[in-house]
């Protein structure tokens, strides 16, 4: 084997060496100090950066389907009317609010949308 | 069992877990270390130059070129990340050079010369340090001895133990003194190895 080989091995376990010294018997300095903090940094913001991306994902996959143009017709009455046929059709299907006095009418409207949306996506499953 | 991926939110989370500023500042001191090493323990190595290595070791543990298992120590793996950075950058170029040359090649690309330069750098700075060493220690046969094996490839204290006959205690102090050396490099090998590293 070339000597230089040999001594680039030797140099690589000297390096070896140096580490696991340092390691075991050094003490943290300032410039070693900052360079950890500068290290939280770049992980803290590649973290956050895959978080927001998580996010996006799930915010693009649950956004908002349009509301039917028939339950934008119907007025209050008529759409509590439409939840209790859903209920009682479907002995399955609760809701979040008990107490719909104080829910607005567009939400009256989400929720018969997404019952209606759920049964409908129950029943392609079934299929 | 965890999956072995950034991509992983329990991946993250241990990763998380286990990292620490504390972690994060060891591997800068172990980085450094082990570049003032090639650089023949002189002023060459900067911040930058560390944070390139640390840095880059990271990258490949999120991007998944270097797997890491959240059921193991992550500062070990991102030490033995560093190390293998380090020396895998000298050997690839080691090796680059070498064929180029045995091949005698009449089309060497300009990059590879680019590259040549370095490793000779790299090569030279060995050839310059470990003679010096070797020299230094020459009344000191389990130095010597110690030197040998690290020659023919042996770095792990338990192997090198059992193949030097040696017990622990007369193994550390081996290496104390291998260690002193190295700290007390003469002014003029020092200077060579600037000289080859600028």
């Amino acid at each position: 084997m070339k000597e230089s080989t040999r001594n680039m091995r030797i140099l690589d376990a000297l390096a070896d060496q140096a580490a696991h010294y340092e390691l075991e018997f050094g003490a943290p300095t300032k410039e070693s100090r900052a360079a950890g903090a500068r290290y939280t940094a770049l992980v803290s913001d590649r973290f956050a950066e895959k978080r927001r991306e998580e996010l996006e994902r799930v915010r693009i996959t649950t956004e908002r389907r349009p509301i039917r143009k028939s339950l934008l017709a119907m007025g209050r009455d008529a759409l509590l009317a439409q939840l209790a046929k859903l209920e009682a059709g479907s002995p399955t299907l609760s809701f979040a609010h008990q107490d719909l006095t104080h829910i607005s009418d567009d939400d009256l409207r989400t929720m018969v949308d997404d019952a209606v949306w759920a049964m409908e996506q129950d029943s392609d499953e079934t299929r | 069992m965890v999956e072995c991926t950034f991509q992983s939110e329990a991946w993250r989370s241990e990763f998380e877990r286990q990292m620490s500023g504390e972690v994060h500042e060891r591997l800068y001191r172990a980085a450094r270390a082990r570049l003032r090493m090639y650089a023949g323990r002189t002023k060459h190595v900067n911040d930058a130059d560390v944070d390139d290595v640390v840095m880059a070791a990271l990258a490949d543990t999120f991007d998944g070129t270097l797997s890491w298992n959240p059921e193991k120590p992550l500062e070990r793996h991102l030490l033995d990340a560093i190390a293998f950075r380090v020396r895998d950058q000298a050997r690839y170029k080691h090796r680059h050079v070498e064929e180029a040359f045995e091949e005698e090649s009449d089309a060497i690309a300009p990059s590879m010369l680019g590259d040549a330069g370095e490793v000779l750098d790299l090569r030279m700075i060995a050839d310059l340090i470990v003679p010096e060493i070797q020299e230094r220690a020459g009344d000191d046969p389990e130095v010597l001895l110690l030197l040998e094996l690290f020659g023919d490839g042996l770095s792990e204290r338990i192997d090198v133990m059992g193949d030097a006959r040696m017990q622990p205690a007369q193994y550390d102090n081996a290496i104390r003194r291998l260690r002193r050396l190295t700290r007390q490099l003469p002014k003029q090998t020092r200077e060579a190895v600037m000289a080859a590293l600028t």
